[in-house]
């Protein structure tokens, strides 16, 4: 299923920001994209399009966008991100206590949107194909599956621990950023850091000696000094 | 109660010390007045005896009858006696010294005895039996009263019970009445102090007003109304301010993210030449501070009129801080910058009751100026220690360091009492972003009990730093080596 076939509702009640938002979900390949600009033509647009995906305003000048939110969520389940200039904690978190998928605050960049919207219609709609999709994959020569827990280099085959498929696993979720040790320790033992600085270094220290040519000079799992580890993104 | 019994304890101690107080006064007085009257007025027992004694040896027999020598007489006169007489065993008065002349030359034992302890003719006399010979001296009935009280030996002997008895019902009628009247005093002023501390918390006062206290609670509940309309009005004005910016803040962001949004494009146009898209940077990065500052400016506005609400959680430091920082490298920090972080094993261990995104956005703060103000990058070092009680953040970097001037604004504004000076303070700070994301750490620095800190550097300069109290947490983890196998 693509994603980017999606039907998305886009209401702000300013034009200009709706033009560059749709323009910028279409630049990003997302061909399906209807808007409005207050909650009565939401509503006709909602009811008419049968929409699979809502970015919603908060402020409308005949309504609100949770009334929006719950109008739409009795009769449909698609998934809602709210798009708004309020950036009260209470609102964002009645937004969210409402059930809706996200919240952006404004001003925000183009590529978060997409990003996030993206990311929303995969956990809605495309979330087993990605779920299989991200069994495996590859660090250079070494293909690591983590429904076998397994790294893979030309005929050989070694069998990751448990902790370690943990470990790697909270990095790959995160690959191209900093996890912090406190995460990791988190991700693993649910724990705090401290009493697991020495445990954690031996097991990234055998995670490298699997998927890194040279562990002592390792190329895909870095260091962040005093801050935690990184797998490096875009080189497989 | 409890100032109750405070308030009866004093008086208890303060009318103790004034029961002896007034013993002594008492007995010092009395101990004066024995001691004075011992020469001259008569009353002094000892003093008559010796006087009538030396009176009385003073008489001899002559030729010429009994006479008394010259210094006889002037004793009898010192003493203040204004006449004496001696009488022999037969009653007859043998001699005599300014006796008046209408006053009997003969006594039979009746008037003796009837006189000798009491009056002869309305003048109080005083009788002495010396060689043979019963002398009787008169003082003047307009300076001497003679009292004759019989006492009982018993009466004698209960004399110190009796004092005793009168010293304890003393005291206790004093106690029971330093009890009354602190009973009283406290049910009138209770309410008083009641409404006092009313006022200094900020509770509406009304007082009934009656009894001896009624002015005072008449202008305690005056005092009250004024103060909770002044709190209104002061309340609704940092309200407005606060809604107005939150309102300023809100209808910039809109604007603001096409402004962003179509940057960015431009930044991605092909099209567009190397200087253009320095130009749609130039406006992107521009904008990223507007946006910043009015996070800034909305969060400040919030902390300073007290309309935000501090959600507390018990959170590791060591762990945000590193989050922190993460998340600035995740944000795409560039490569001239390295953010070198130090965390001791007692900070690791310390707790603190914080809002984290609070935390995480003053620590932001001072990392964000960091970088900000060294375009051309650096190295920023942070090191977070605790000494136990406390948790110490310090935060230097190879750039020049925060100004003297940006320092002695924060130090004026913090040490400003006056609310005029701080507006204006406050209104001359909001145009400089520097300003204001310090400022913004030192508030939240401060909803956390801490205090921001700045270390002069040998260049003038300053680094900075702030200390936070929490809790010290005592690990019972097993030591870090033995879990080496646990996996």
């Amino acid at each position: 299923m693509n994603i980017y076939d999606k039907k998305i509702l886009l209401v702000d009640d300013n034009r200009e920001l709706l033009v560059m938002i749709e323009d910028t979900l279409r630049r990003n390949g997302y061909i399906d994209i209807v808007t409005a600009e207050n909650v009565k033509e939401a509503t006709e647009c909602f009811e008419k399009e049968k929409p699979e995906m809502a970015i919603l305003d908060i402020m409308l000048p005949d309504g609100d966008g949770f009334t929006l939110f719950r109008k739409f969520r009795e009769s449909s389940n698609l998934p809602i991100l709210f798009l708004s200039a309020k950036d009260e904690d209470n609102d964002r978190l009645f937004g969210l206590g409402l059930g809706a998928d996200d919240y952006i605050t404004k001003p925000f960049l183009s590529q978060e949107l997409v990003l996030r919207v993206g990311a929303i219609l995969r956990r809605t709609y495309a979330r087993q194909e990605e779920e299989k999709k991200e069994e495996s994959f590859c660090l250079g020569s070494r293909v690591i599956s983590f429904a076998e827990g397994t790294v893979r280099t030309g005929g050989q085959e070694v069998a990751l621990t448990a902790k370690e498929l943990i470990l790697l696993k909270k990095l790959y979720e995160n690959r191209g950023r900093i996890v912090t040790f406190d995460a990791l320790c988190n991700a693993a033992w649910q724990d705090s850091y401290y009493g697991y600085e020495n445990t954690l270094m031996v097991h990234i220290r055998h995670l490298r000696e699997k998927i890194e040519e040279d562990p002592s000079h390792p190329q895909w799992l870095l260091t962040a000094r005093g801050l935690g580890y990184r797998l490096v993104k875009g080189r497989e | 109660m409890k100032t109750f019994f405070r308030g009866i304890r004093r008086y208890l101690v303060s009318a103790f010390f004034i029961i002896v107080l007034i013993l002594f006064c008492n007995f010092t007085v009395l101990f004066y007045m024995m001691y004075s009257t011992t020469g001259g007025d008569g009353s002094s027992g000892i003093v008559l005896r010796e006087t009538l004694e030396q009176a009385g040896n003073e008489i001899t027999v002559t030729e010429r009858g009994y006479e008394m020598t010259k210094k006889g007489r002037k004793a009898l006169k010192e003493y203040g006696f204004v006449w004496a007489m001696a009488l022999n065993e037969e009653g007859t008065v043998v001699w005599e010294w300014r006796l008046p002349e209408d006053f009997s030359r003969q006594y039979s034992v009746f008037d003796v005895a009837s006189f000798s302890r009491w009056y002869l003719n309305d003048y109080p006399v005083r009788v002495w039996n010396v060689n043979g010979l019963l002398l009787v001296c008169a003082q003047s009935p307009e300076e001497i009263a003679i009292m004759n009280v019989p006492v009982s030996v018993q009466q004698i002997v209960d004399f110190p019970r009796y004092v005793q008895l009168f010293v304890i019902v003393n005291l206790a009628a004093v106690l029971l009445f330093v009890v009354m009247f602190g009973w009283r005093f406290y049910a009138s002023v209770k309410p008083i102090s009641e409404g006092i501390e009313g006022l200094s918390g900020k509770t509406p006062v009304h007082l009934k007003e009656k009894g001896s206290v009624r002015e005072l609670a008449e202008k305690l509940n005056a005092t009250s109304r004024i103060l909770m309309e002044q709190e209104e009005k002061l309340s609704r004005r940092d309200q407005a301010r606060a809604d107005w910016i939150a309102g300023v803040s809100h209808d910039i962001r809109t604007p603001l993210t096409l402004i962003v949004g179509y940057s960015e494009r431009l930044m991605d146009d092909p099209s567009l030449g190397e200087k253009g898209k320095k130009m749609a940077e130039t406006i992107q990065r521009q904008s990223g501070l507007i946006k910043q500052l009015i996070e800034d400016l909305n969060l400040t506005s919030k902390l300073s009129y007290d309309t935000f609400p501090l959600h507390l959680t018990i959170c590791a430091p060591a762990q945000t801080l590193r989050e922190c920082i993460a998340d600035i490298y995740n944000d795409g920090l560039q490569p001239e910058y390295d953010i070198a972080v130090t965390v001791t094993e007692a900070a690791e261990k310390f707790r603190l009751p914080a809002d984290e995104p609070l935390m995480k956005r003053a620590i932001h703060n001072v990392l964000g100026n960091s970088i900000r103000h060294n375009p051309g990058g650096c190295q920023v070092n942070v090191r977070l220690s605790s000494d136990g009680r406390n948790l110490h953040y310090l935060f230097t970097d190879s750039g020049p360091g925060i100004p003297d001037e940006i320092v002695s604004c924060l130090e004026a504004e913090k040490e400003d009492k006056s609310q005029m000076q701080k507006d204006s303070l406050r209104r001359d700070a909001v145009s400089q972003p520097h300003i204001m994301g310090m400022r913004l750490t030192r508030q939240i620095v401060a909803l956390h009990g801490g205090e921001v800190y700045y270390y002069k550097r040998k260049n003038g300069n300053y680094d900075c730093g702030f200390v936070v109290p929490g809790d010290y947490f005592k690990s019972d983890k097993p030591d870090s080596t033995q879990k080496n196998g646990k996996s």
